[in-house]
């Protein structure tokens, strides 16, 4: 075709406002937001879950100084309520009445921590050996220990328990500056008070403890010595805070002096890098306690949010799962593009075929009206001249033409309908097919015309659609017809059929003009006609080619040494 | 001016015999002055060759009717072979379009061809043929009467 006729289907390409990934800006925009929610969210959640922890802190390191506290006010209570007792019955004095009154307390039980609680005994020094005589009494071993240099001497006469207390019996505290400037401070004051850190003599361990003191005085407020308990600082702390399920833990100290150390690595709970910290300083009594108080491990198991994180991890799980639609969303759209374009291309084709269709149709359906004038005017022009003699060779050459249109419009119906959907199978039985085509050739095999020689050798009958498989049989019969060889003597059309595997195989031979070398490759195309000088429309072999296409089949032709044939394989499908 | 040569090339068969009937009527004989390709290959083979022995009348052919429409090689590819391989040849002669078709691109595409004289609507008749042939100049013999 020499003819290009502009398609009227064209795209205009699409505007791409996407990036490399396929993103729109309105994408980024959503995942933009939603990270920033998500850490809007993280960061207000780590914020309430530290403050969190600070509450805690607070009220856990309120909770261990009050109990310290608490504990100190219970001893402070049980040595004044012995002064009290001492004051009112002079007579307590003595080792048996002080030994009733420390069993009556029932220390272990009600005063944990406190390793004992004794009386302290001012005694001048030129009194000391009358106080000597006096205790030796009931104890002959009671002496006073150590020798000093003070003027006035402070000795524990008695200490309840006196078994687990018997080292400290008889001991002058005055000789020792912490113990003394205590018990001084008692004296002077009036007030309880605490030594600073000192290690009982009583104590095998060796560690830190302190005295704690009330004066002891009689009814004219004339000092007489001390009512003390001695405390082991660990067992004070143990018996104070064992029962209680703490959460942090603690250092004391004493000036420079630690009293309590719990804030070592050894400790089981220790955590090295606690949480919070603080430091609080206790009025104690006369002294200045420091308290190191540090989150621990428990505090650490007890307070751990996983929220925070648990938020953090989920929205960026979400954002994830955003983009990850946001992507799958981009690339279905590329591939929904490229698959329109793929379409837009396909159309363009087959309309391009469909303007080359109409164009060749119309031209093949006007030259044999306009030949069919071109004789109307021959004919007319004689018989203006009175001249008959040739009319009916004209009009036989206007009904040649009519004939040839009526078979283009005929093909071209069928053309129409080859691309209709498949019709359902039907048993075909092959030679009564076959009979009946050859007879609806007898006008075309006018004259010397091939004979049909046909061999079917078929172990049933076959399922075919019934139309499609007429219209091949016939257009290929029709071209063997039409294409004889006038010269050929014994001209003939045979048609073979037989089952190979799972195909039916139809054969069709003729030897008859054969195939122009020129059309072997395009005689399957649309208006590829054998020889201008036969009638044809050029769509018989197009239309056979689609029909098997339909029917999952294929043809073959070859021609060569006289001989032409088709070879049409079908799917075999046994009749039910 | 005397009666043209005429080369007719068509590849339908039953047109030719058509429009050699038409030019009979107006004196132009198939065995004196015409000559009749059934395809362009073959029309091109013999303009581009010398004179053949078999060839009637003058040489190249005053007047070339030409289809558009045949297979492999249509009208205007011809036309545009012959002005590349023999281009006195084809200025030489008055070069007419045969179109039966419906087409309009066609006529305009014979209009603008410059080795294109003219073209005629099939089918061809005697009047048009007189009136093409008083157009070149021809003095054409009266019409045969019986």
């Amino acid at each position: 075709m020499h003819q290009n006729p502009t398609s009227p289907l064209s795209t205009p390409p699409a505007p791409d406002r996407t990036d490399a990934l396929g993103l729109h800006w309105g994408h980024w925009l959503i995942l933009l937001g939603s990270l920033t929610i998500t850490v809007a969210l993280y960061l207000r959640s780590s914020q309430a879950d530290a403050t969190g922890q600070a509450i805690a802190f607070e009220r856990e390191s309120e909770r261990v100084v009050d109990l310290i506290l608490d504990r100190m006010a219970l001893y402070e209570n049980a040595l004044w309520a012995g002064a009290a007792h001492l004051q009112a019955s002079p007579n307590a004095s003595t080792l048996n009445a002080w030994s009733r009154y420390a069993a009556k307390l029932s220390i272990e039980g009600r005063y944990p921590g406190v390793n004992g609680i004794g009386l302290v005994e001012l005694v001048a020094r030129e009194d000391l050996p009358q106080y000597l005589a006096r205790h030796r009494i009931h104890r002959p071993e009671f002496s006073v220990y150590p020798p000093h240099d003070h003027p006035e001497h402070l000795v524990i006469s008695y200490i309840e328990p006196s078994e687990l207390n018997s080292q400290a019996v008889g001991l002058d505290i005055a000789h020792e500056s912490n113990r003394r400037a205590g018990a001084l401070r008692a004296r002077d004051t009036g007030t309880a008070t605490i030594t600073g850190p000192i290690v009982l003599v009583q104590d095998s361990d060796q560690t830190p403890g302190f005295l704690f003191y009330v004066p002891w005085v009689d009814a004219q407020e004339r000092f007489l010595g001390l009512v003390y308990a001695p405390f082991v600082m660990t067992r004070l702390m143990h018996g104070t805070l064992e029962s209680q399920r703490r959460l942090v833990h603690l250092r004391v100290r004493d000036g420079g002096e630690v009293l309590y150390d719990e804030l070592v690595p050894s400790h089981p709970l220790h955590d090295p890098d606690p949480s919070m910290s603080e430091q609080t300083v206790l009025e104690m009594y006369g002294r200045r306690w420091t308290i190191d108080i540090q989150t621990d491990l428990a505090f650490r198991s007890a307070h751990h949010s996983s929220t925070p994180r648990l938020i953090l991890a989920a929205g960026l799980l979400i954002d994830g799962i955003l983009l990850w639609f946001f992507l799958a969303l981009a690339r279905k759209n590329r591939e929904a593009i490229t698959y329109a374009s793929e379409v837009t291309e396909r159309l363009e084709a087959v309309n391009e075929e469909l303007v080359q269709f109409n164009y060749r149709t119309s031209h093949d359906l006007v030259a044999p009206l306009k030949t069919m004038r071109g004789f109307a005017a021959l004919c007319l022009e004689d018989i203006a001249n009175h001249d008959t003699s040739q009319l009916p060779d004209w009009l036989a050459h206007i009904d040649q033409q009519a004939a040839r249109l009526v078979a283009l419009v005929s093909d071209l119906l069928d053309l129409s309908r080859a691309d209709r959907p498949n019709e359902r199978p039907e048993p075909i039985a092959l030679a009564p097919l076959l009979d009946a085509a050859w007879a609806g050739l007898a006008t075309a095999r006018s004259g010397h015309s091939p004979e049909l020689k046909t061999e079917i050798d078929l172990p049933g009958t076959p399922m075919l659609e019934p139309t499609r498989t007429q219209q091949i049989v016939e257009n290929i019969l029709s071209n063997a017809v039409r294409y004889h060889d006038p010269d050929q003597p014994h001209p003939w059309v045979r048609v073979r059929a037989h089952k190979h595997q799972d195909q039916l195989v139809l054969i069709f031979e003729d030897n008859g003009l054969g195939i122009p070398e020129k059309i072997r490759e395009t005689m399957f195309e649309m208006f590829v006609r054998g020889n201008s000088s036969q009638p044809g429309s050029g769509l018989g072999l197009y239309l056979v080619a689609k029909h098997l296409q339909r029917m999952s089949g294929r043809i073959e032709a070859t021609s060569r040494e006289g001989v032409t044939r088709f070879t049409i394989t079908l799917p075999w499908r046994d009749a039910p | 001016m005397t009666l043209p040569t005429v080369l007719l090339v068509d590849d339908d068969p039953t047109v030719n015999l058509l429009n050699q009937m038409v030019l009979q009527r107006v004196g132009i004989r198939l065995d004196e002055a015409l000559q009749i390709c059934t395809n362009a290959q073959a029309a091109l083979r013999l303009l581009t060759g010398p004179k053949p022995p078999e060839w009637p009348g003058a040489f190249p052919p005053g007047l070339v009717l030409l289809d558009i429409n045949m297979p492999e090689t249509n009208g205007f590819e011809l036309l545009d072979a012959l002005g590349k391989q023999a281009p006195e040849t084809a200025a030489a002669m008055q070069v007419f379009l045969l179109t039966s078709s419906v087409d309009h691109g066609d006529q305009a595409r014979a209009r603008r061809h410059p080795l294109v004289a003219g073209y005629l609507e099939k089918p061809l008749t005697t009047t048009k043929v007189r009136t093409l042939l008083q157009e070149l100049g021809v003095d054409v013999p009266p019409r045969p009467r019986r």
